[in-house]
C-alpha cells in the first residue's frame, strides 16, 4: 500500500465516521442522555477535524482527496442509549485500526499526524466507555 | 490507487463503512519481525519503558494505595516490554541501566510523578515510531503510545 492509498482509506474511514457520528447523534436526546450527546458531539467535531486535514494532506501528495459516498450502512439496533454507546464505540475502535495502518505505511510528517490521530482516537474510545488496550490501533 | 482500494471505492457505500469487519492483518507480534534497521530504536524503547515500569513499581512499593491505579501500567509495559524484545536480536543487551530512586513525598505527589513519567515515555515512543525505518514496527510503537495515553486519564489526581 503506498502512503497515498493509505491516506486514501483514511479519508474514507473518516467521511464514514463523520456520516455516522451525525446519525449516531441525532438518534442521542441531549436532555435525557446528556453525557452520550455531548460524546457523539466531540466525536462527531473531532472527525470532521480529521476528514479536512486528510483532505489536505491528500492534495499536498498531488493527488484527489476520495470523495464521500451519499451513504452509509447505519448499524441496528439503535433503540437505546447502550446501543448509541456501542456502535460509537465499535466506530472508535474501527477508526483506530485505520489509523494504525497508516501510521504503518506513511513516513515523516504524515506518519507524524497518524500517530497523533491514533492517539487522540484511541482515548476518545474511553468516551464511549470502551477499555484501555495493550495495542490500540493494532491489526489484531 | 492499487487495484484493490480502487475496486473498493468502486462497489457501493458498505465498503468504506467502519463497521464492516476489517480484513486480517498481520498481529502486533508479526509487525516486529524484520526491523532489524530498528533494532536500536527497540533497544532504546525497551530500556525507556522498564525504566518507566520500574519507578512506578517503586512507587506501588512506597505507597501500596497505589497498586490499584499504577499496577495494570506495569502489566501493560510488560507487555509492550515483550513484544519489542521480539524484535531484537538474541544477545543484544537490553537490560535497564540504572535503578529508580526511590519514591520520596507525599502519594499525591508519587502519581503525579508517576503521569509525568508515563506521558513522557508516551512522546519518546512517538518520536521513535517517527524514525523507524520499518511500517509494522513503527505502527507498533505507536499503539504503545496509544495504550499509555488510554490510561493517562485514570492518573489525574
Amino acid at each position: 500500500m503506498t502512503p497515498v492509498e493509505a491516506l486514501q482509506d483514511a479519508l474514507a474511514g473518516e467521511h464514514a465516521a463523520v456520516y455516522l457520528t451525525g446519525a449516531l447523534g441525532a438518534q442521542a436526546s441531549k436532555s435525557r442522555q446528556p453525557a452520550l450527546y455531548d460524546a457523539l458531539l466531540s466525536a462527531y467535531r473531532a472527525h470532521r477535524r480529521c476528514r479536512d486535514q486528510l483532505t489536505v494532506l491528500i492534495s499536498a501528495h498531488g493527488a484527489d482527496p476520495v470523495a464521500a459516498e451519499p451513504a452509509y450502512d447505519i448499524p441496528e439496533p439503535l433503540d437505546t442509549p447502550s446501543e448509541l454507546n456501542d456502535a460509537a464505540l465499535q466506530l472508535e475502535h474501527r477508526i483506530a485500526k485505520t489509523y494504525g495502518q497508516l501510521i504503518e505505511n506513511t513516513a515523516g510528517g504524515d506518519r507524524r499526524w497518524a500517530l497523533v490521530a491514533l492517539d487522540d482516537g484511541a482515548v476518545r474510545q474511553l468516551e464511549f466507555r470502551g477499555t484501555p488496550e495493550m495495542f490500540p490501533g493494532s491489526a489484531a | 490507487m492499487g487495484t484493490g482500494a480502487a475496486a473498493a471505492l468502486l462497489t457501493g457505500c458498505s465498503l468504506n463503512n467502519p463497521f464492516r469487519a476489517a480484513s486480517s492483518e498481520p498481529t502486533g507480534q508479526g509487525a516486529v519481525s524484520g526491523t532489524d534497521p530498528d533494532v536500536a530504536l527497540a533497544v532504546q524503547a525497551i530500556g525507556l519503558i522498564r525504566a518507566t515500569s520500574a519507578a512506578a513499581a517503586a512507587r506501588i512499593s512506597a505507597f501500596p494505595a497505589l497498586s490499584s491505579r499504577l499496577g495494570d501500567l506495569v502489566a501493560l509495559h510488560q507487555a509492550h516490554a515483550a513484544a519489542l524484545s521480539r524484535a531484537v536480536p538474541h544477545g543484544s543487551s537490553t537490560t535497564t541501566k540504572t535503578p529508580p530512586p526511590a519514591p520520596a513525598g507525599s502519594r499525591h505527589a508519587a502519581l503525579v510523578a508517576q503521569a509525568s513519567a508515563e506521558a513522557a515515555l508516551r512522546d519518546e515512543l512517538v518520536a521513535l515510531a517517527v524514525r523507524a525505518e520499518s511500517g509494522p514496527f513503527a505502527r507498533l510503537l505507536g499503539t504503545m503510545a496509544a495504550g499509555i495515553s488510554q490510561r493517562l486519564p485514570g492518573l489525574a489526581a
